[in-house]
């Protein structure tokens, strides 16, 4: 370790002045690993509870994403779908910038109780635009929880 | 791939609603904590207007002008969903992205769990000649007050401002786009138990007036009190 004069006034200001530069350096790396670790993907989710009501119900939409994000799936709970009820699920994409809006990829039919009622549907990584909905086209009323998981 | 986890954020310790404005379409707003407290937006006259905001997130503006009629646009957490902002001794934070367009209302709610000089807390915006203040307030009928506040002032309009807070102790805290700024605080006494009453986000507990007149993004709540590292963190991680 390195002992200074403290009377010698010079190394001392030479001193403050690299400890000043380390400072700049420190500062300019801590804006860097937080630009690294800004950029990571945060893995989030969230959810509700759909009722349906015959027409067709937004289960889960992001219409219009800030950008990039990998949607990875949506999970609907079909349990207290009864014999009597008849539902529709579909998914849909948009994949142009001011494009044609979302798009059909894939529609499904669930007749009667579901015999393994948790639905899970898989996603794919997405820019434009991504919606999973539920069309109850027979059958009452019936609460459907669900939720979704993302990187964004 | 490396990856972070939103509930292993330092950031999102306790939150307990966080409306991330996903959605960018349609009347429900989804809540990425645990909660999942869905907020449904009631409205006298036409549906939400979702304005994408210049840093390409996506937010709702709320009863904006209209000469002739009012809009009455509100959005509601039912009591039932939103239990977890019952907060009564221990401490919360609040947040929200708002751009205040008008004083068309003297007083506007931006959101709270409350019943006048009754129960709970409640976040407000006022003009009063040319000061424009930032309130939170405790009510408590059973208090030796029946409210206590802390305020805030310089809000301005046109502008978007992220209004965070803290209540701590007996103390309430205010930030502006993540920075502390004075703060005119009562000893807060404890707010008294909202079981029962709805979370409301632009409109007064009674649903009937002081329509808040503003664009917002992203509300959050937390129950326990932010640092303020961390209430600079909020403002550096998204501005609208």
């Amino acid at each position: 370790m390195k002992v200074y004069n403290a009377y010698d006034d010079a190394a001392l200001v030479l001193l403050i002045v690299a400890l000043q530069a380390g400072v700049t350096n420190i500062l300019a790396l801590v804006t860097i690993i937080e630009a690294v670790t800004s950029a990571l993907p945060t893995l989030a989710e969230t959810g509700g509870t759909v009722t349906t009501d015959g027409t067709e119900q937004n289960i889960y939409i992001n219409a219009n994403p800030l950008g990039e994000f990998n949607p990875i799936c949506v999970t609907i709970n079909c349990t207290n779908q009864t014999a009597g009820e008849t539902i529709v699920i579909r998914e849909y994409l948009d994949n142009a910038p001011g494009g044609a809006g979302l798009i059909l990829v894939d529609e499904v039919t669930y007749v009667g109780v579901v015999a393994s009622p948790m639905i899970i549907i898989d996603l794919d990584p997405n820019r434009y635009g991504v919606a999973v909905t539920i069309e109850r086209t027979g059958g009452v009323a019936r609460a459907y929880p669900w939720d979704v998981h993302y990187e964004i | 791939m490396a990856r972070t986890f939103y509930d292993s954020l330092g950031l999102n310790e306790d939150i307990e609603l966080d409306l991330s404005m996903l959605e960018a379409t349609g009347e429900l707003l989804h809540d990425e904590s645990r909660n999942h407290s869905m907020a449904t937006m009631h409205t006298a006259l036409a549906t939400p207007l979702w304005l994408q905001t210049s840093e390409g997130h996506f937010g709702i503006y709320l009863n904006r002008i209209n000469p002739i009629l009012d809009m009455d646009q509100y959005y509601d957490i039912p009591a039932a969903d939103c239990t977890e902002l019952n907060f009564t001794t221990t401490d919360y934070s609040l947040a929200i992205w708002f751009y205040w367009n008008t004083t068309d209302e003297t007083s506007q709610v931006v959101m709270g769990k409350y019943v006048v000089s009754d129960r709970g807390w409640e976040v407000y915006l006022t003009e009063i000649g040319a000061l424009r203040y930032m309130s939170v307030r405790h009510h408590h009928a059973a208090g030796a007050s029946l409210r206590t506040a802390s305020y805030s002032l310089g809000w301005a309009f046109n502008e978007w401002h992220l209004f965070s807070y803290s209540k701590i102790g007996t103390t309430g805290y205010h930030y502006r786009d993540g920075e502390p700024i004075t703060t005119v605080s009562d000893v807060l006494i404890d707010p008294e138990p909202t079981i029962g009453d709805d979370w409301r986000l632009g409109c007064r507990f009674t649903e009937d007036s002081n329509w808040w007149k503003a664009r917002f993004h992203r509300p959050r709540v937390w129950s326990r009190g932010l640092t303020a590292d961390e209430h600079r963190l909020l403002y550096r991680l998204g501005y609208p």
